[in-house]
């Protein structure tokens, strides 16, 4: 049996990686994926503080986060193929336009 | 059936004027052409049935003593209990004031057809003149402190405007500028006495304040020269009357108002206008008979004025200048009298003084016009033979303003002396003399230098008979004019004068004042044969003197070191405004706080994320610890 300390600290470090994958990476691409680590992080908490209070409702929670997480891949990946196709880079420095 | 009649002709007299005006202006407005002489039928047409709704007027006013009619036609402001109306008021002063509104602004106006026939502005002439009768009336009828307020600065407007009325140079408009802002200083203080007496006494209406004011400050004999209540509101009416009227403090005005058009002179700065302020104090004077320490003050001033004036004048080249002096060394002697509780005497003096300034004034005014523009009086010189006319309309003008024996002024001028010996004011007496020995000086140096000695200059211009005739006309009234009229000397009765010491002293007096003016004219004759009159000045120390009473006791020098200089350094000090100085620096901390704060709006979106996550490991470490 893993205990929920072990639990929390994998989650912690899952959620830690994809922080810093979203600050180091200047990819659009691995940004994306970074975040995806992060939502998987918040989800194998909800699962594992689910299991530790014998309750189903953190996996219920699971599946929605999964739901949400397939759909934003969805519309995330579809920009980012534009975004490619429009400038074909997909370095976020180089694309800020935000500023001017 | 008797009072409506008074009230229509009344109506009638104030609203003539400015209904002229106002046809006027409204064809210049909608540039509907109108010739000159439909112009002048217009404006001087309106004065001419003004002027004899006057003289209906006066046909049908009761010579009751102290009787008055006074009427009011429609209400002007009403707000809660405060109420003032378009109310006219008419008793023997008003009555005299209208008289010589009318009837020497109707000669004035005719002679300014004439005067004024070559000049291209004669409409917006006209205009001006009507406007100022009609504000002049008002003020003089009005029965309110407001009305009066109303037509006092309706004065001052249309003087500022025909001052300035050859507004392409520049000199006539600082002097309209100098006129305006120098009266509106003693308006200011007329402004502030009108309102404490509304605010003291709860009235508007002059009538009512005077009744009050004697209910609220019983004469203040016992309590001798102190500064109460009732000496302040004189006090600051008597600003506006100084102001006004061209007197010490705020006199330095009018001998730059000559810039105007010579009719306007005639008109504004020595008939009407400046004596103003000589029917304000006497439209108060129950006021200001409450009040010893003003009654002095009005004395001392109308004392000073009279010298000061009357040794400027003495020293002047300009005839236009000379006259303007000696208008306000004459209202000076106005003020002394009024200063002395003569009230008729200052108002009869007013009258006469109307009478032979403006013939002076308008003479000088075809002198002028025939002589080419020229003002200096030592340019000319031997025109007695060739303007004959002019000459003795001079000599009878000037020998009312020295007061010889018979001439209207002499009446005026020795009932003033007298008054002054009654009220054993001897003092000013004697200055009265003295001004009255400079008076016959220079009056009759004037007519000395311009009309005997050599031959200077050629007249040219004929005059026309619209010219002509104002001129016989004041002629006439200037040497017979010398009547005092019965019902003034009633309305001021109220104010018995002391009995005083013996007649015989009194007598002797009286025939020395008489003789002090002969005497005057004998020594400018000895002056002017010894040819002294504008011959150089060697002495250093005289032309010294020359040169500061040829200034007007350098009154402008004084001026402009005390007041305007220090306001132009003030105001230069704070040219960068001082206050903005705390809103500019708000402006730039603000403007420093943007750029700062517009450093993290930098668009790279890591950026943002990593701020984003910053601020929730600083979030997170508060709640922690």
């Amino acid at each position: 049996m893993i205990s929920a300390e072990q639990l929390l600290f994998f989650s912690l470090t899952l959620f830690v990686i994809g922080v810093f994958g979203l600050l180091v990476r200047r990819n659009l691409l691995f940004m994306l994926i970074s975040i995806e680590i992060m939502l998987n992080a918040v989800a194998v908490l909800f699962v594992a503080a689910g299991s530790y209070h014998h309750n189903s409702d953190g996996q219920i929670m699971y599946l929605l986060i999964l739901t949400l997480a397939a759909s934003e891949v969805a519309v995330g990946l579809g920009l980012v193929i534009q975004m490619y196709r429009r400038t074909l880079s997909l370095d976020v420095d180089q694309l800020s336009k935000m500023h001017e | 059936m008797q009072d409506q009649y008074m009230e229509n002709l009344l109506l009638t007299v104030v609203l003539l004027p400015l209904f002229s005006a106002l046809v006027l202006i409204f064809a210049a407005l909608f540039s509907v052409r109108l010739t000159k002489q439909m112009v002048a039928m217009l404006g001087v047409g309106s004065i001419a049935v003004a002027a004899c709704c006057v003289f209906l007027i006066k046909l049908h006013f009761s010579t009751v003593a102290g009787a008055s009619f006074s009427h009011s036609y429609a209400n002007w402001i009403e707000v809660g209990d405060f109420k003032v109306a378009f109310g006219l008021y008419l008793d023997a002063l008003s009555l005299v004031m209208i008289s010589i509104i009318t009837g020497v602004g109707l000669l004035i106006h005719l002679y300014s057809v004439g005067f004024m026939q070559k000049e291209p502005d004669f409409q917006r002439f006209f205009i001006y003149l009507n406007l100022f009768i009609s504000a002049m009336l008002v003020l003089v009828l009005a029965d309110n402190l407001l009305m009066l307020f109303l037509g006092w600065e309706g004065v001052g407007l249309c003087s500022y405007l025909l001052i300035g009325f050859w507004h392409q140079k520049t000199v006539n408009n600082l002097a309209a500028n100098k006129a305006f802002i120098m009266t509106r200083i003693g308006d200011t203080g007329m402004a502030i006495g009108l309102l404490l007496m509304f605010v003291l006494l709860g009235s508007l209406d002059i009538q009512q304040v005077q009744l009050k004011a004697s209910e609220l400050w019983p004469l203040a004999t016992e309590s001798g020269m102190s500064l109460d209540l009732v000496t302040i509101c004189c006090l600051l009416l008597l600003a506006g009357a100084v102001g006004k009227s061209g007197q010490l403090p705020l006199h330095s005005w009018l001998p730059d108002a000559m810039a105007g058009p010579t009719p306007v002179s005639a008109l504004i700065h020595a008939a009407t206008m400046v004596t103003a302020g000589v029917y304000l104090i006497a439209r108060f004077h129950p006021l200001f008979n409450l009040s010893p320490l003003a009654m002095t003050l009005v004395a001392v001033i109308g004392a000073i004025t009279l010298l000061i004036a009357a040794t400027s004048a003495l020293m002047q080249n300009d005839i236009k200048r000379i006259l303007a002096y000696s208008t306000i060394s004459q209202i000076g002697y106005m003020f002394l009298a009024l200063g002395a509780g003569a009230y008729s005497a200052a108002v009869f003096h007013l009258m006469t003084h109307a009478f032979f300034k403006a013939l002076l004034f308008l003479a000088a005014g075809a002198l002028i016009y025939s002589m080419q523009h020229q003002h200096n009086i030592f340019r000319m010189g031997g025109l007695a033979k060739k303007l004959p006319f002019i000459c003795g309309c001079f000599l009878s003008g000037c020998a009312a303003l020295a007061a010889l024996p018979l001439m209207s002024g002499f009446f005026s001028k020795e009932l003033i002396l007298e008054k002054l010996l009654e009220q054993q004011m001897y003092v000013f007496w004697a200055v009265a003399i003295l001004g009255a020995f400079i008076t016959a000086l220079y009056s009759f140096k004037l007519f000395f230098v311009v009309f005997l000695g050599p031959v200077q200059q050629q007249p040219d211009s004929k005059l026309s008979s619209s010219m002509l005739i104002p001129l016989g006309v004041l002629l006439l009234l200037s040497i017979f004019g010398g009547i005092q009229p019965q019902s003034l000397i009633d309305i001021f009765a109220s104010q018995h004068l002391l009995e005083t010491g013996s007649i015989e002293t009194i007598e002797i007096m009286m025939l020395f004042a008489i003789a002090v003016p002969i005497i005057g004219v004998i020594t400018s004759w000895i002056l002017f044969k010894k040819q002294i009159f504008g011959s150089a000045i060697n002495s250093a120390k005289l032309r010294q003197l020359h040169q500061f009473l040829y200034t007007g006791w350098q009154v402008d020098w004084l001026y402009n070191k005390l007041f305007t200089q220090p306001f132009i350094k003030i105001a230069r000090s704070n040219q960068e405004d001082f206050i903005d100085k705390f809103y500019l620096a708000l402006m730039r901390l603000s403007r420093a706080c943007h750029g700062l704060v517009n450093l993290l709006q930098n668009g790279q979106l890591r950026w943002y994320s990593a701020s984003l996550v910053l601020a929730m490991l600083l979030a997170f470490s508060l709640i922690n610890f």
